[in-house]
């Protein structure tokens, strides 16, 4: 019997384009074939006797390669042929070519100290001498020296990195040491640009360190990050990402995206290889004030610790081109119960910014509430308020008050307001009946913007009664209600 | 025998390049014919063919039927080609071979894959397995 060996195959079978055997059954076909041609065992079957997928037998046009074939009768008219699979995958995560050239890493040196300080990487085969020169010739940029900026900036840091851009325009606070182990209690009021700072100085002194203490903003975003490799995402709020993410995508630079909420976190790698950008994953942010930053919401010491390193790590084998990253995919990580899983993301043909046909060119200032569709319209009425103060002497004097706390219940277990009826501000509509229309209603949170919201739902829902903000919120008042609390009671 | 470099003329490179953009977003695949004779270590692309992907509907994969490769392989034999080698293409990933295109490699096949980029080939990379290690080959463009 005649059969016909794809030019793919041939190797195994002394390079002939048909072989002649015999045989009743496919199965006893298969074992003549080997007899004669042993090389083809190889293509049969692996190191380990497992049958190969690449190669099929067809009888006349049908595939009979599998187990339950082995009996399938063959006449001497039957057209064999062996043929094979050619199949692939694209890589499962997107691998890539080092951000820093060639050329950029054969300029710069290791001296002895370095070789000694960066042994560990140099051990490994992945890195070696010439990853830890793309290290050394790398420049990133990390916007924010908060909680994920302590792990990104001292992993960098310490990893090698050769100049490394810090911009944050807040000053530490004593609740920022919490997560923000870049700082300690000495550095409490100080910008954290400059404790940053000195935190990688004392690292690694040739380090070139640049502290911006400034926002990132449409005017200055493009200038920030001009001549970097890399920007690493450590910002805490959606203005400045949308800003940060327009400004990376426009000059062509990848951005190591990470954000963290109170037990969970994400990272992805964004504007990178024509994969996705901020715009594609997520089109708009949540309106204003109605999901808690970290610093309403809360977060675990660690977690940032956590998703901060990620970053650092996917920065790094970004500027050395090793291994898979997540560009076009999302990490999400929950280490309340352990969970962890990595979600395509695509880019969006319809993405402003990256999309086919793209309506934002340059970086614009951005309206965050209008962004979100929140913004005021002309006709609307404006959220009346009180200061913490003129609230306070309200109380004092007795004035008929109804005062809501539109916080989750968790957050009132921190500061409870004596007397307000709570009210998360999800159950409002549903529950506006608890609520007197004739006398003054007092709205409040943690900063003085979900009490805005809450203000706006209500009017949208048809609750005419007189309402008013409490300005700044609980953490504005804090002081007062403290020092009031046994008289309010 | 192990190529370590691939001639491809203008013409057979339109053929490829325009199929791995058309099949954007999917990944495109065909197939890479030399002469009969040809010998030395340098392999020259004398035709290609487009294949359908089989595996279209799913996302980051290729796979040809075999009896659509046998067609084309007897038709070309009849202008005296033979079957040399596979191109494919990775959509928005680079030109690499993933540890599934390793796995399905036939030896002594050239592979060539292409990086399309929002639809444009951005790179093209060759690739053959010779005693089960992958080597590159380099890509040679030329003119007319």
């Amino acid at each position: 019997m005649k059969i016909f060996i794809s030019a793919t195959l041939r190797s195994f079978f002394n390079r002939e384009h048909e072989i002649d055997v015999k045989g009743k059954t496919v199965g006893e076909l298969l074992e003549n074939i080997i007899k004669e041609y042993p090389d083809s065992k190889n293509a049969f079957y692996d190191e380990t006797g497992e049958r190969r997928g690449f190669i099929k037998l067809f009888v006349d046009g049908e595939d009979r390669t599998g187990r339950d074939y082995a009996v399938y009768s063959l006449s001497e008219k039957s057209k064999v042929l062996l043929l094979p699979v050619i199949a692939g995958g694209a890589p499962s995560l997107a691998q890539t070519e080092a951000l820093v050239s060639d050329e950029r890493r054969k300029e710069v040196e290791l001296d002895n100290t370095e070789i000694e300080r960066f042994n560990k990487h140099l051990l490994l085969r992945e890195i070696g001498v010439k990853g830890q020169k793309r290290i050394k010739a790398a420049k990133v940029v990390v916007v924010g020296a908060g909680a994920l900026g302590s792990a990104v900036i001292q992993y960098l840091a310490a990893a090698g990195v050769g100049t490394i851009k810090v911009i944050d325009s807040s000053a530490v606070a004593l609740e920022d040491l919490q997560s923000q182990v870049l700082h300690s209690l000495r550095d409490v009021k100080r910008p954290k640009s400059a404790s940053a700072r000195d935190s990688i100085r004392n690292i690694n002194r040739s380090i070139e360190v640049i502290a911006e203490n400034e926002d990132i903003s449409a005017d200055n975003a493009s200038e920030l990050i001009e001549d970097f490799d890399l920007v690493v995402d450590c910002s805490d709020n959606f203005k400045t990402r949308y800003t940060l993410n327009d400004a990376c995508i426009l000059n062509g630079i990848p951005v190591v995206f990470g954000a963290i909420y109170q037990f969970e976190g994400q990272v992805s790698i964004l504007g990178h290889n024509g994969g996705p950008c901020l715009r594609c994953v997520y089109p708009s942010p949540p309106p204003a004030g109605l999901v808690p930053s970290c610093a309403e919401g809360g977060t675990i010491s660690p977690l940032a610790g956590i998703v901060g390193s990620i970053q650092a790590n996917e920065a790094l084998k970004l500027i050395m081109g090793i291994g898979e990253h997540l560009s076009g995919k999302l990490l999400t990580v929950d280490t309340l119960y352990l969970n962890s899983s990595v979600l395509n993301v695509k880019r969006s043909c319809n993405c402003p910014l990256c999309g086919d046909t793209p309506t934002i060119t340059e970086v614009e200032t951005y309206d965050y509430e209008d962004f979100c569709g929140l913004k005021a319209k002309e006709d609307e009425v404006p959220v009346e308020g009180f200061t913490p103060e003129e609230l306070a002497k309200k109380i004092d004097a007795g004035e008929p008050l109804k005062i809501i706390d539109v916080r989750e219940p968790h957050e009132r277990a921190i500061l409870r307001f004596p007397g307000a009826v709570v009210i998360p501000i999800g159950q409002l509509v549903r529950r506006q009946k608890e609520l007197d229309p004739n006398i003054d209603t007092v709205f409040l949170c943690k900063q003085g913007k979900r009490s805005i919201l809450a203000i706006n739902t209500l009017r949208e829902a048809g609750y005419t009664g007189p309402m008013y903000n409490l300005k700044g919120g609980l953490d504005a008042m804090k002081d007062i209600v403290l020092a009031n609390e046994g008289g309010w009671l | 025998m192990s190529f370590n470099k691939i001639h491809i003329n203008d013409e057979v490179l339109k053929i490829m390049v325009s199929s791995v953009e058309a099949s954007y977003p999917a990944e495109g695949c065909g197939l890479l014919f030399k002469a009969d004779d040809h010998a030395g270590p340098e392999l020259k692309v004398k035709a290609a063919a487009v294949c359908f992907n089989e595996a279209k509907g799913v996302s980051e994969h290729y796979r040809m039927d075999p009896m659509e490769v046998f067609k084309h392989e007897e038709n070309r034999a009849k202008e005296n080609l033979s079957l040399s080698g596979i191109y494919h293409s990775h959509p928005d990933k680079p030109a690499i071979l993933s540890e599934e295109d390793i796995r399905e490699m036939l030896p002594g096949m050239v592979y060539i894959v292409f990086s399309v980029l929002s639809g444009k080939v951005k790179d093209i990379k060759g690739f053959i397995k010779h005693e089960n290690v992958v080597h590159y080959a380099e890509v040679e463009v030329q003119g007319g």
